[in-house]
């Protein structure tokens, strides 16, 4: 269905070397799942990633001209809000959910805390439209855009010629969501085995433990089973239901999307309301915060008590282990910027 | 060019077919905003907007068999606000005899989840369909009534009854509000024919089904209805909102495209 690489039409190769290298714009890499997203509908090029990125930069895509998608998702953060634990959007208006990470977006089926967007081609139109985020209309964004001789000449570049479409628009900045993936950090060197890739005592016996205590839910190497699930957090905002939302069954409620633990050193603040600013709040959490409820899930009521046994030093293993999940590459990489 | 000559190879075999939508509320013709109506359970209101969507057409004849829109043509967002969305041409249909018609009020799954590209249209998110449509919660608005009433709890007095859902992908099932009318046109025959008299069968919809029918609707109780269990009470109560009114033929009209607001073209 899809290939494992999509390399760049045109080759450049290096002045004193034989060899052609192109540009890779998506590879999967070895150690993880195939991609959700069928790159057939929407197949990568360098000019629909540059565009698609331009776009992801640009204020005119709110009301106001203020805010960008990189407002809420700031690279050096994992393309996180960082020190936002709501999402703080146009006008100064606060939302309900902390903003998540823009990472191996080709390997998610659903988008947002409560999985309500299926395809991440229909994904841009919910913060733009958002009262509290953008507040654009998309087709006023069109409009916007159409009278700009530099997005023409791109949308020109891109898709040969200069109709500036909903799809084309959605598609781009999908092309540059897509080329986000995060797989070179300590951990991965480790699991591929390539140089470099050594763990001190410490990160593994904390990999130890997370296989055996955190892995039934932030399983493989996404470190997501991407379920949905109550990991018992206290009710703050009895209004965000969460799941619930998308479903309307009752069984759902307050359950939400398994985050992939990438780059979880970075993303602070934590949960899909941004109510723990720090790994050692999360790990108390799970040992003492752990609320039972209908929705609770099975697997932190294996306890006397609800949630996970965990020692102060397994704690400290812990996140030892969660910073070498930290992809120092991809949260500096020049491509990804303006 | 290519379209001339197919509708000439075509000219002998198939005809072109009319339907108008007519809105009322009760018995009363739909007027908005200046007009106010009464429901079921008494509360006094007016109406700012109603429109919906109209897909996955059939034409039924006397055995049963149907003849199927094709799904490229079968997509139609109808707006009181908009006089020329209400009356839709449907073309290229092979001669023959119907004695009714049904079709899908809202957005089909299958479509609800087909990618961007074949969302054209009255189906362009960002385009035409932009005010009927759910971006945080994907998916097709597939009735949309608003209005005020001296009842309403909300805020300015506005109700609003949002009804989409389309059932979910694959094993993740949601609230599933698709709902079809069927129209029998009694002792009449629709006769498709190659001919300039297009036929057009004139469909009455009313918007107090909305609000009246097996759930009764308190607009004090209810005031926003959008997602959530209770919109399928709404999606019931609307199903019974078509009924036939009569055949006859188009008024001639000058520019034929402008009547149609389907899938495949722009709204000017
Ligand atoms: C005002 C802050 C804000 C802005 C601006 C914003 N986002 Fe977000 N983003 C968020 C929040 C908050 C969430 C999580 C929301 C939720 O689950 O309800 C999110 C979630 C996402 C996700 C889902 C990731 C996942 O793993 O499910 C993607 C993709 C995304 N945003 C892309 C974008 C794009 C593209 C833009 C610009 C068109 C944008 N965002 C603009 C705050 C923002
Ligand atoms: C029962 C499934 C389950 C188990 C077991 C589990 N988690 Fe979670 N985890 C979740 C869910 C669900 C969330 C998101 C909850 C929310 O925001 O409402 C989450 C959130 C987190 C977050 C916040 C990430 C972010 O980006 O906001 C961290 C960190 C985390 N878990 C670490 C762990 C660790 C470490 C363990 C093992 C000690 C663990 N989890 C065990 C389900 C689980």
């Amino acid at each position: 269905m899809v290939s494992g690489l999509i390399y760049l039409g045109v080759a450049c190769s290096k002045d004193d070397s034989p060899e052609i290298e192109p540009e890779v714009l998506f590879r999967v890499p070895p150690n993880f799942p195939k991609p959700v997203y069928d790159f057939s509908k929407n197949p990568l090029t360098k000019e629909g990633v540059e565009l698609g990125k331009i776009l992801f930069f640009d204020g005119n895509l709110s009301r106001d001209g203020t805010i960008s998608c990189a407002e809420c998702h700031s690279q050096p953060s994992a393309f996180t809000h960082h020190g936002h634990d709501l999402s703080h959007g146009i006008d100064n208006k606060i939302g309900i959910r902390n903003s998540m990470p823009i990472q191996n977006m080709a390997f998610q089926k659903e988008f947002f805390w409560d999985g309500g967007v299926f395809d991440l081609d229909l994904f841009s139109i919910a913060p733009i439209e958002n009262p509290v985020e953008m507040d654009e209309k998309l087709g006023n964004v069109l409009e916007k855009l159409r009278k700009q001789e530099k997005y023409t000449t791109l949308f020109q570049k891109a898709y040969g010629s200069k109709e500036i479409t909903t799809e084309r628009f959605l598609k781009a900045l999908s092309q540059f969501m897509l080329t986000l993936v995060s797989a070179n950090s300590l951990y991965d060197k480790y699991v591929r085995k390539e140089a470099g890739g050594i763990l001190s005592s410490e990160e593994l016996e904390g990999l130890a433990i997370f296989k055996q205590k955190c892995a039934s839910c932030h399983s493989g190497e996404l470190f997501t089973d991407l379920s949905y699930r109550n990991n018992g957090l206290p009710v703050y905002n009895k209004e965000d239901t969460g799941r619930q939302r998308i479903t309307a069954i009752q069984t759902d409620s307050y359950k939400f999307k398994v985050p992939s633990l990438r780059n979880v050193a970075m993303t602070a603040p934590y949960m899909h309301d941004g109510r723990f600013y720090s790994l050692d709040a999360v790990l108390n959490h799970y040992t003492d915060g752990v609320i039972e409820s209908k929705t609770l899930d099975g697997l932190l009521m294996n306890n006397e008590t609800p949630g996970i046994a965990l020692t102060k030093d397994e704690k400290a293993k812990l996140i030892a282990f969660l910073k070498t999940l930290t992809d120092e590459e991809f949260l500096k990489n020049k491509k990804f910027g303006i | 060019m290519l379209l001339c000559a197919i509708s000439v190879a075509n000219a002998q075999k198939t005809g072109s077919l009319s339907i108008r939508f007519d809105h009322f509320l009760g018995n009363e013709p739909l007027i908005l905003n200046d007009k106010k109506y009464k429901n079921a359970t008494g509360d006094e209101f007016n109406v700012s907007l109603f429109q919906y969507f109209v897909s996955n057409i059939k034409l039924i004849r006397k055995d049963g068999s149907t003849y199927d829109i094709p799904q490229d043509k079968s997509y139609f967002l109808i707006r009181e606000s908009n006089k020329d969305s209400k009356t839709i041409t449907l073309t290229d249909i092979p001669k023959g005899k119907f004695t009714g018609t049904s079709f899908l009020i809202g957005i089909d799954s299958t479509r609800s989840t087909s990618e961007i590209g074949y969302r054209k249209g009255c189906l362009d998110v960002g385009g035409d369909a932009k005010d009927m449509y759910w971006a945080w919660n994907s998916g097709y608005i597939f009735v949309k009534m608003e209005g005020t009433s001296p009842q309403s709890t909300a805020k300015n007095n506005m109700f609003m009854y949002h009804i989409g859902l389309f059932g979910g992908i694959g094993n993740k099932k949601t609230l599933n509000n698709i709902r079809y009318a069927t129209i029998d046109f009694g002792k009449e025959t629709l006769r498709i024919k190659d001919s300039k008299n297009i036929p057009q069968i004139t469909i009455k919809a009313d918007a107090s089904k909305i609000l009246n029918g097996e759930t009764n609707i308190e607009i004090a109780k209810n005031p926003t209805v959008m997602g959530g269990p209770f919109s399928a009470k709404i999606a019931e109560n609307y199903k019974t909102m078509f009924s036939f009114v009569g055949l006859g033929t188009l008024v001639a009209n000058a520019d034929k495209d402008k009547n149609a607001l389907g899938m495949n073209q722009e709204q000017k």
